[in-house]
């Protein structure tokens, strides 16, 4: 039972055994005085009829005031108790009062504050400012839960402190964690790129075994690294360890018949000069048996970090291609000189019997003459077409570049067909723009692609047509244009006016004349000089050609042949011929 | 009269030579025609000419073979010769130009006019 409840009950039954004293000692006080009041009085009255029996005259009247006066003593005691009893029933309620005022109401405040505090609310104090013990204990009480808060700040603060640590340790975790996934990353992608490095030199090697042209690798003091099989094969070494060895012994060559000593080879050559060699083309490889391989080769200097560390030399066994090359150029010669003979014979004696030298002839005989002799043109020009055609497929057409006007080759082409213009009653017109000035070209080629295209202009104008000429400059290029109002080339045959031998329909049945090579001879020749050509045309109203030519001129090219002229059958030789 | 000039032709081909023959009779000219090389040889101990045409390519001896030889007599060094040849290889023009011809000429492509022009010219200069 709570103490509050206690001291109620203990107030109550204070109260309760006050009052009821209080009322029977009143209740027995009233019957004690009455009784006694009433004895007296009886006792007197008795005592008086006994007197008066006697004749003894007494008087009861002092009796009587003794008696009242005894019954006021009584009361005044009777008060006196009464007054002596609510004092200390009015102590014992004030007592109480005091007990309850300070300390029950203080305790019950205290453990309403304490319960709220219990709560957690350590902020929370106890509000009792009072100088006795209850008063020191709440001050003790708010003290300890000061201390408390205090601590538990701490506590939490620690606790601050543990959580951010903790966090801390924890994004320490995530950065280790994410370091660990990195480094498989990296491992991962290490174990990869090694696997590539490793199929990559696999693929390497495969490349370099499967590969024809045979290479070879040296250091920087001439041991071989590395060789192929290829190369192997090419200097007859199959069997033959030769990485390790100086390339003294293992790539013998001559030139012409002189030995090339080791450090004149390309190969060696290329560290010095730090840049890549060709080999001469004159280069022979002395084999394993002796015998001697004709090499196409180009030595690099293998440059890392800008260092050279050594050099690498492509070779390739070209000794059949030289012999097919031969054959070629041995053939050439043989249909050149085969068939240029016997129309040398037909072409002279017609010109003599033309000349008149060997005797008057009639109309009839001049006329069928004529016409063989324009056969017999044809059949040269033909031949030479052809000789320029194999040439320059053979990649052997020598280009000799020098500054070249390029008005002056198109007037003088012009000039050169000033018979036939005549002949036709055509009108040309040049459009020449003179500020092109001169260009680095092989100017016999250039002529070449000139004549071709004006030589076509006027063969397939009609009368009175028209031909005209332009240069134009052209940003880096120089723009020509040809245009006649000829024949035209039929839609259906021009996409084949640049093949070999390629005749238009409609101009067989007027010219008998033509190789069919020349147009295939000027894109040859324009293409390999790094410019275009291109026409357009419509049937019985003209054609134009177009060419560009860059400005910064051809390259340079040694052959061992020059382009053979184009020599119109009907034209040149004429012309002469008449003059 | 003026004096005639001898001019040596060095032809095998007979259908050629025979257009020399005739061409150069017909503009004045004494024609002396050789088979090859080493007969022009022979012919040249008898009779020194003029002017020489020579082809390249014939049996026994060929052109080349023929003008080193002739070259190397000091006596012959003014004999003037016309290589007439149908190769028109650079490398055969380079040749003919170092063994001293005076001139290289594709038969096929001239006309047999513009040839007697040339003879003209190197007799007459």
């Amino acid at each position: 039972m709570r103490i509050q409840t206690r001291i109620h009950w203990l107030l109550l039954f204070a109260f309760t055994i006050t009052i009821c004293f209080g009322i029977v000692w009143v209740l027995q006080f009233l019957q004690v005085s009455t009784s006694l009041h009433t004895y007296v009085i009886d006792e007197l009255s008795t005592a008086e009829e006994v007197l008066r029996e006697n004749q003894v005259s007494v008087s009861i009247a002092s009796a009587q005031e003794a008696t009242e006066q005894m019954r006021h003593s009584l009361k005044k005691t009777m008060t006196v108790t009464t007054v002596l009893l609510g004092a200390i029933f009015l102590f014992l309620s004030l007592l109480f009062f005091e007990l309850y005022r300070s300390v029950i109401v203080p305790i019950v405040r205290m453990r309403k504050d304490y319960e709220i505090i219990g709560r957690g609310d350590l902020s929370h104090r106890v509000e009792y400012h009072s100088e006795d013990e209850i008063g020191d204990l709440a001050k003790e009480m708010n003290a300890l839960t000061e201390h408390l808060s205090e601590s538990q700040q701490e506590v939490k603060k620690e606790q601050q402190k543990l959580i951010v640590s903790l966090q801390e340790s924890e994004e320490q975790k995530m950065f280790l964690e994410d370091v660990r996934k990195a480094m498989i990353n990296l491992l991962e992608d290490i174990e990869e790129e090694k696997t590539n490095a490793i199929r990559h030199a696999q693929k390497s090697e495969v490349i370099l075994k499967s590969m024809d042209e045979g290479v070879c690798v040296v250091d920087l003091s001439g041991k071989i690294q590395f060789m192929n099989s290829a190369g192997k094969t090419i200097l007859g070494r199959e069997k033959q360890k030769v990485v390790g060895k100086h390339v003294s012994r293992m790539l013998k060559a001559v030139q012409g018949e002189k030995k090339v000593s080791a450090s004149k080879l390309p190969i060696m050559l290329c560290m010095k000069k730090g840049k890549a060699l060709k080999g001469p083309s004159d280069l022979l490889f002395t084999s394993k048996s002796g015998s001697r391989v004709a090499v196409e080769s180009v030595a690099s200097p293998l440059t890392i970090d800008q260092k050279v560390e050594g050099a690498v030399l492509m070779f390739r066994d070209v000794t059949r291609a030289r012999e097919v090359d031969r054959t070629k150029s041995e053939f050439i010669s043989i249909v050149s000189h085969q068939l240029r003979t016997p129309l040398t014979a037909l072409r002279w004696h017609n010109e003599m019997i033309l000349a008149g030298n060997l005797g008057e002839i009639s109309e009839k005989q001049n006329t069928s003459f004529k016409k063989m002799y324009g056969s017999i043109l044809r059949m040269v020009a033909l031949v030479n077409a052809m000789l320029n055609v194999a040439r320059i497929e053979a990649g052997r057409i020598e280009i000799e570049p020098v500054p070249t006007d390029l008005a002056r080759v198109a007037e003088g082409v012009l000039g050169k067909y000033e018979t036939q213009i005549k002949d036709k009653s055509l009108e040309v017109a040049t459009d020449i723009d003179v500020s092109i000035g001169e260009i680095n070209v092989d100017p016999c080629l250039i002529e070449e692609v000139f004549s071709n295209l004006v030589s076509n202009a006027i063969k397939y104008s009609l009368e009175k047509g028209g031909v005209s000429l332009s240069l134009k400059s052209d940003g880096d290029m120089v723009k020509g244009k040809i245009s006649d109002t000829g024949l035209g080339i039929p839609k259906e045959q021009q996409d084949k006016v640049f093949t070999k031998f390629f005749r238009g329909e409609n101009i067989l049945s007027e010219d008998t004349d033509g190789t069919g090579l020349g147009l295939y001879i000027v894109k040859a020749i324009i293409e390999s000089s790094g410019g275009k050509i291109w026409f357009e045309s419509e049937e019985n109203n003209g054609t134009t050609f177009w060419f560009t030519l860059p400005k910064s001129g051809m390259m340079k090219r040694s052959g061992d042949r020059k382009i053979v002229p184009l020599e119109t059958s009907w034209g040149h030789s004429h012309q002469k011929k008449q003059s | 009269m003026p004096e005639q000039k001898t001019i040596l032709v060095v032809e095998d081909d007979k259908a050629i030579a025979e257009v020399y023959e005739m061409k150069l009779q017909f503009e004045g000219f004494n024609v002396i025609i050789a088979n090859n090389g080493l007969e022009a040889l022979s012919t040249i101990k008898e009779t020194v000419p003029d002017l020489i045409l020579l082809d390249i390519i014939m049996p026994k001896m060929n052109g080349f073979d023929f003008l080193s030889q002739l070259k190397k007599d000091p006596a012959n060094q003014n004999i003037k010769v016309i290589i007439m040849s149908n190769l028109g290889q650079d490398i055969d023009r380079k040749r003919g130009e170092e063994l001293g011809a005076v001139e290289y000429i594709v038969k096929s492509d001239s006309n047999i006019d513009e040839i007697l022009e040339k003879i003209t010219k190197h007799l007459g200069g």
